[in-house]
């Protein structure tokens, strides 16, 4: 991130843009607020894009060890999958840190496009 | 097609079974072959591995470990293997389409098994000895070594419950000891038939025609500051 970027001054700081976040900044740019929208992980291209592919064609036919080894709460979603789940953080890399009589389940992409 | 077990349950001793075992030729559709060449140059592969795709965003046929000539199993023994291939095939047989054996399920299964928890391993493999030593204890033989009629004959009364179910009996048989070639019947064949149903074959027989009700997906390859 550049340096001048970081020094300046927001109104307002929207963290990750996904479907609301985007709309957010946006609305507050058009009422006149400075915003900065951050956001994390690698850009999507359109070839990752692979849901059209038959089930069978995948390892696993969605069944892959590896999402429920590394992604226990993100596969909790239904769109976490053997297509696609590296678009979704390791838990086991970036856990929650809430108490256990409280946990805290929201999913988590890490990658920048795809809208 | 059908499955067995689907059928009225019937009492006759020794059902014919040559209708279950026509074979036609094998339809196979090699649907997206070449897959990671049709990604283009622009697609470098380093680049694929080093920035965490799946798989499938990789352009990679994850079908292709199980059409592999060198393929061996990952889990199943030899004796298991065949025995899971045998009843695979009297479970869904040959018709007009292919059946398990040409869907290659017990592959499948392997490799799904090789990567379970060590109860639910226990469990697929208990059921199959269970079926081999019934069939030890009727026929003197193993499963495998079966003839058609014979094979029928001793799956026919697993596939059919022959306890009424607790909902209709106002739960008197809630307490009922289980029956166990039932249970172990019951969790191969589902396995069977999910795997046949998944499979690219199975697909086709459910009426599938290769093509895709959206269409393949061609998205925007403009760079991404060329809309900003």
């Amino acid at each position: 991130m550049p340096q001048d970027v970081l020094q300046q001054t927001y109104d307002a700081i929207v963290v990750g843009s996904g479907a609301t976040g985007g709309w957010a900044a946006k609305r507050l740019s058009e009422a006149g607020l400075k915003v900065a929208l951050l956001e994390a992980g690698r850009a999507v291209t359109a070839r990752e894009f692979t849901e059209h592919i038959p089930s069978y064609q995948l390892k696993y036919r969605n069944h892959s060890p590896e999402i429920v080894r590394t992604r226990p709460i993100q596969r909790q979603c239904y769109a976490c999958m053997e297509y696609n789940y590296e678009w979704f953080v390791n838990d086991l890399e970036n856990p929650y840190s809430t108490p256990p009589d409280r946990p805290f389940t929201w999913q988590r992409l890490r990658v920048l496009g795809g809208s | 097609m059908r499955i067995f077990g689907h059928e009225a349950a019937h009492s006759s001793p020794r059902p014919s079974s040559s209708s279950l075992f026509n074979r036609r030729d094998l339809i196979r559709a090699a649907l997206f072959a070449g897959a990671a060449s049709a990604l283009g140059p622009q697609f470098s592969f380093a680049q694929a591995v080093s920035s965490g795709l799946t798989a499938a965003a990789k352009g990679e046929d994850g079908s292709t470990v199980l059409t592999d000539p060198n393929w061996r199993a990952a889990f199943l023994n030899h004796h298991q293997n065949e025995t899971l291939i045998v009843l695979s095939d009297v479970i869904i047989p040959a018709t007009d389409t292919p059946g398990a054996k040409e869907a290659l399920v017990n592959r499948y299964l392997d490799l799904l098994l090789s990567v379970q928890p060590a109860e639910f391993q226990r469990t697929f493999v208990d059921a199959l000895a269970y079926i081999d030593a019934e069939s030890q204890k009727q026929f003197g033989k193993d499963f495998r070594g079966l003839g058609a009629d014979d094979l029928v004959w001793l799956l026919t009364p697993w596939a059919f419950a022959r306890q009424p179910s607790h909902w209709t009996a106002r739960n008197d048989t809630r307490n009922e000891a289980p029956d166990l070639g039932q249970q172990h019947f019951e969790l191969l064949k589902t396995l069977i038939a999910t795997a046949y149903y998944e499979s690219e074959i199975g697909q086709k027989e459910l009426g599938w025609d290769g093509e895709f009700t959206h269409g393949p997906y061609e998205g925007c390859e403009h760079p991404t500051a060329a809309h900003t």
